[in-house]
């Protein structure tokens, strides 16, 4: 047999060649001493090109998988959440509303927002205030452009009427704090350690409520001075029921007001005569604005 | 199930398929990788493209050959456009070193370190430590396509139906490359191993 060529041999070497070939070459190699050398020459460099590789082990620690997944899949929905601070700053926020709804809100509920006021601790011992209990307060400024807390000396024009009759005059020198205000609806001050409401702030002036409102109980809350303010009123019809949300949501920020449930279903104008027909709410409430003080 | 089973999976969205596949490959493709780069973090960077692409083409895959000659072709590709983006021409870099390597803990080691002691056969290798430098040189002197078909071959144990799948050559051209690689690498050495005779 005559020497194969160098090409021949490197596919003898990989067995890439047809059996009777291959059987031919493994006859001839023993017999040939150039062949032979040639075939060890060649073989020799796969094995030395692997044997100076890096081992596969050195890369099996590895893993592409978790980078892959993420620019395949996007990140998951945990990585999306750690990444995305306005989520984290939403989750927060919603826990402060649940924890909030839970322990200092119970009021909220799938029933509506405001339900049926209660007093916290207060026993129905107390002195009765039917009518007593809805104040105007009359002042010359305009309430509705005052910021709450805004401390307003008043003149001998402000003037604080009760539906029973009764008033209260506020001397010169009075300090007035002005507690909320919404618009020209209604606002809230602080006269003399207690808070009261205005309602319909456009009327400030006394002798023009009482030919527009027919308010038979309401004020209010009560604590410490704050612009805290529970009122109820048979004629609520000027009330959206979102007026008395936003105003029964500060009663009960003060912890003296507790709410039960269904009291403003689905945003419904119920008539607040709800539970104080007999006036007892009225004088639970007075009886909270004292225990605070 | 094999490979290329578990790509028409992963073209029809299954990711447990893809994910046989990468964690099958990824350390093959990273020092595939590594051989052109000699960067770890590059390699795997690259390594990772490969898979990348190798899931978005997965549905324009056609079985002429193997999934790996799919696979090495992808990662060729992505290697020697990695190289010309960094202006590194490959022939200036060794296919084989002894150039620090880190290992998957990240730590550096010397090459040689990364050896099996019982690699190779030294009383059947004529060719060793000393020389493997010279077979470096023999290596940058191939022409690339040359040296690449006798990587995937010899290094990847791809066959030579897939070498010529990765490389887009006929199966007559990747076995004379690698022939004629093998036959220049050997006599590289042995004029080295000769003038190194005649200057003792």
């Amino acid at each position: 047999m005559n020497c194969p060529n160098g090409d021949e041999l490197s596919l003898y070497i990989d067995g890439d060649l047809p059996p009777s070939r291959l059987e031919a070459i493994a006859g001839h190699l023993p017999t040939c001493e150039v062949c032979r050398s040639e075939v060890e020459s060649l073989s020799a460099v796969g094995r030395v090109l692997r044997a100076q590789d890096p081992p596969l082990s050195a890369f099996e620690g590895i893993d592409l998988m978790p980078s892959l997944r993420r620019k395949l899949y996007g990140p998951t929905i945990f990585e999306r959440f750690l990444i995305n601070r306005f989520a984290i700053a939403g989750v927060a926020a919603a826990i402060v509303v649940a924890f909030l709804t839970a322990f200092y809100f119970p009021w909220v509920g799938s029933g509506g927002i405001c339900p049926a006021p209660k007093i916290a601790k207060i026993v129905n011992e107390v002195e009765y205030l039917p009518e007593r209990a809805m104040a105007w307060m009359a002042l010359n400024s305009d309430i509705s452009k005052l910021s709450p807390g805004t401390l307003l000396r008043s003149d001998a024009d402000a003037l604080v009427a009760f539906e029973d009759g009764s008033s209260v005059t506020l001397t010169p020198g009075t300090v007035v704090r002005i507690g909320g205000t919404r618009g020209d609806n209604y606002s809230f001050a602080l006269i003399s350690g207690k808070i009261y409401a205005s309602i319909k702030g456009a009327a400030y002036r006394i002798s023009t409520f009482p030919q527009t409102f027919s308010v038979s109980e309401g004020i209010f809350v009560l604590s410490q001075g704050q612009p805290y303010l529970r009122g109820t009123s048979r004629g609520n019809e000027d009330f959206g029921p979102r007026t008395w949300q936003w105003v029964t949501t500060l009663a009960v920020q003060t912890g003296v007001v507790e709410c039960g449930d269904d009291y403003f279903a689905e945003g419904s104008r119920r008539d607040w005569s709800y539970d104080s027909p007999n006036g007892t709410q009225a004088a639970m409430l007075e009886r909270a604005e004292i225990g605070n003080q | 199930m094999d490979d290329n089973e578990l790509l028409k999976m992963t073209a029809a969205g299954d990711e447990a398929a893809f994910e046989t596949l990468v964690v099958k490959y990824q350390a093959r493709v990273i020092r595939f990788c590594y051989r052109y780069v000699r960067d770890m973090q590059l390699a795997e960077d690259i390594a990772q493209e490969v898979f990348l692409r190798i899931f978005r083409y997965a549905p324009q895959f056609e079985p002429r050959a193997s999934f790996a000659a799919f696979l090495f072709r992808v990662a060729t590709n992505l290697c020697l456009d990695t190289l010309k983006i960094r202006k590194r021409a490959s022939r200036r870099m060794p296919l084989v070193s002894f150039s620090s390597v880190k290992d998957a803990d990240g730590e550096s080691g010397s090459m040689e370190d990364l050896i099996p002691s019982s690699a190779g056969r030294p009383e059947e290798i004529s060719m060793r430590a000393e020389e493997l430098e010279e077979l470096s040189v023999a290596l940058d002197e191939l022409p690339e396509h040359h040296k690449r078909a006798l990587m995937l071959f010899e290094l990847e144990r791809l066959s030579y139906r897939d070498v010529a799948e990765a490389l887009g050559a006929t199966l007559p051209e990747v076995k004379i490359w690698i022939y004629r690689a093998r036959k220049k690498i050997t006599e590289c050495v042995e004029k080295k191993r000769r003038s190194g005779f005649t200057k003792e």
